[in-house]
């Protein structure tokens, strides 16, 4: 079981994820912001993250650039969520170190299918 | 004095503007034009014999017995030939000849001298010197000189049929829509038509001669250079491409641009020919409908991400009774919202093929209470109706009924929950105004959220199209009016509507 950090500005969106998430097994913290985010990120320490890139304020790709300055990234595998994103924002979000990418709408199974790879990819030089 | 020769009654004065006009008539109408000549020489006797001689419908003759009279009459019309004394007291006829050579207005009018002293050959050498084309010996025969003038007058009508032919292309070049211009094989610029200087911002005197990559796009300068080298080298005959032209003010003008190669008699290359139209706009709208398109399936994809997870997780044993009706509420609400979202799509796409719109004036205040009845207050808000009940505008009933129902669908789920609905006759016309008492609109969303797909910061879980106010902008365009936003007092969101007053 694992502690994930799910960030999108679309409450409805949040809850399905929370119920996807929880169906197997793992803990869900909710964020409607990039602001909420950071500053949930100051207290809590989550086993990964998924983050939505287009959002009202700072958005996802800013999201990524704030971690990589207090170097939190190394620590957290981010999975980046996205409605609609040009290459170049995919290039982007990859350069600031998001370690997968789900495509909305996405199907229960390859969200949490992502996900696990990015735990035990994260977990395996950890061990 | 000189003496207008009329010869027949139809004879006419000549008259610089309207020879001046001639220049532009058709070549059929020329062959029946009179043309003028002057007839110079200090004694009356002499001019009256060369008006007996050359006297024909063809031309007016006009006479003068000095040099200065000759040079009042060439300033004062047009002529195509001048019968010039040489021996005459004042001003002789070499003098006046090179007076006549040296003026803008007569330098290319032909002089024949006329003269009676000896043809002496450095006399004559002289007369050629000051411009004459040809000498005629006095006493003259009628015969020779009428077939010399004749020779003069028919030449005057080619080259001015030719000239006419130039002005003519000239004129089609000059006022081409599309921007035409002329350059060396060097590649410089030759000559440019007025579009194409509306179009590159540069007049034709600070183009000429320079370089023609001076004005292309750095990026697009190599590319250029490889198609004028290759069309050179006679691989290619001309080319088309889309390129970028940097305008006069810095910023970037997008161009069609086909170049042909001009040759000469003997296959060598003259120069080159360039014509552009300007897709500046063209290439605006195409950017704006990509990013519209970008962003109708980012928009769809969001309400279907909730809807599939719904559909995936209904069934999963380990539901609670809680998250069951959550999700079933999430499922109705972004199903509306999918819903919403389409109609506003072919909305906007009626929108922009075009509306037909019946305008005619509409008392507003039967528009408000027809929008609240199409659009309730939700619970908890209400609205109150500040409308004159005589005040009326000039509106389609059925965009003004969207107009409104939009503004109020916005301030039910963006604004407070006391909405006001105002209409006011202004100076300029008349103001609708919808205002909430909410938390208004950030400065920084304010600038664009008539945007189509701009959307403000979330509230509460109230997620709108992003559509409901580029609709709003393009109904407003299509009635004539204008639509902005101003911040509340002393808080919120307030939309104006201007509309035209009944005539």
């Amino acid at each position: 079981m694992s502690l994930i950090l799910a960030v999108d500005d679309e409450a409805d969106i949040l809850l399905i994820i929370g119920v996807i998430l929880r169906s197997r097994g793992h803990e869900v913290l909710e964020a409607t912001s990039g602001e909420m985010a950071l500053e949930l990120l100051d207290r809590e320490t989550p086993d990964a993250m998924l983050l939505d890139i287009r959002m009202p304020g700072i958005d996802g790709l800013e999201v990524l650039e704030r971690l990589l300055e207090k170097r939190r990234l190394s620590s957290l595998p981010v999975i980046m969520l996205s409605a609609y994103s040009s290459p170049s924002t995919v290039e982007r979000a990859k350069e600031l170190g998001s370690k997968g990418f789900v495509t909305k709408p996405f199907a229960p199974d390859q969200l949490t299918a992502t996900l696990e790879e990015v735990l035990r990819a994260g977990a395996t030089p950890a061990a | 004095m000189a003496r207008h020769l009329a010869l027949t009654k139809a004879a006419h004065t000549p008259d610089p503007s309207r020879a001046r006009a001639a220049g532009s008539r058709r070549s059929d109408e020329e062959s029946n034009h009179r043309y003028n000549i002057l007839l110079v020489d200090d004694r009356p006797d002499n001019l009256s014999a060369l008006e007996a001689v050359l006297e024909s419908p063809d031309h007016t003759l006009v006479r003068a017995t000095t040099g200065e009279e000759a040079l009042k009459c060439l300033l004062k019309d047009d002529f195509a030939l001048i019968l010039l004394d040489v021996q005459m007291p004042g001003l002789d006829g070499f003098e006046t000849a090179r007076i006549i050579k040296q003026l803008e207005k007569t330098r290319y009018i032909p002089i024949i001298f006329l003269t009676g002293v000896s043809t002496e050959k450095r006399h004559m050498f002289q007369g050629y010197s000051a411009g004459a084309v040809d000498y005629v010996v006095k006493p003259f025969d009628p015969a020779v000189l009428r077939s010399k003038v004749g020779v003069f007058i028919d030449l005057e009508r080619k080259s001015s049929a030719l000239k006419e032919s130039e002005e003519r292309f000239r004129s089609a070049f000059d006022h081409a829509p599309i921007g035409v211009a002329l350059v060396t094989i060097e590649g410089r610029w030759l000559s440019v038509n007025r579009s194409f200087c509306d179009i590159t911002g540069y007049p034709e005197d600070r183009l000429k001669f320079r370089d023609v990559y001076d004005i292309v796009h750095p990026d697009d300068v190599s590319r250029d250079r490889d198609f004028a080298r290759r069309m050179l080298a006679g691989e290619l005959r001309s080319y088309h491409r889309e390129k970028r032209y940097l305008h006069a003010e810095g910023y970037e003008v997008y161009v069609l641009e086909s170049v042909s190669l001009v040759h000469d008699a003997h296959g060598l290359p003259l120069h080159s020919i360039f014509q552009i139209a300007d897709i500046t706009e063209r290439k605006r709208l195409e950017a704006f409908k990509t990013q519209f398109i970008d962003n109708a399936a980012h928009e769809l994809r969001s309400p279907l991400t909730t809807i599939a997870g719904v559909a995936a997780m209904l069934t999963n044993e380990q539901l609670g009774e809680e998250e069951f009706e959550r999700m079933l509420e999430a499922l109705t609400r972004q199903s509306e919202r999918a819903r919403e979202l389409i109609n506003n799509l072919l909305d906007l796409s009626i929108l922009e093929r075009g509306l037909t719109i019946s305008l005619q004036p509409l008392r507003l205040s039967s528009a408000a209470a027809g929008a609240l009845l199409v659009e309730p207050a939700p619970e908890g808000a209400t609205v109150t109706v500040r409308v004159p009940d005589h005040l009326c505008a000039l509106a389609d009933p059925l965009r003004l009924e969207q107009i409104l129902v939009n503004l109020l669908t916005n301030a039910y789920r963006y604004g407070g929950s006391s909405i006001t609905l105002t209409a006011t006759e202004e100076r300029d016309g008349i103001v609708l105004s919808v205002e909430d008492d909410g938390s208004g609109v950030p400065p920084s969303f304010a600038l664009r959220m008539f945007d189509p797909f701009a959307r403000g910061p979330a509230v509460g879980d109230k997620v709108g199209s992003g559509l409901g106010l580029a609709i709003v902008r393009q109904l407003v365009d299509a009635l004539g009016g204008t639509v902005w936003y101003e911040p509340g007092v002393p808080r919120g969101a307030c939309f104006k509507v201007g509309l035209r007053r009944p005539s």
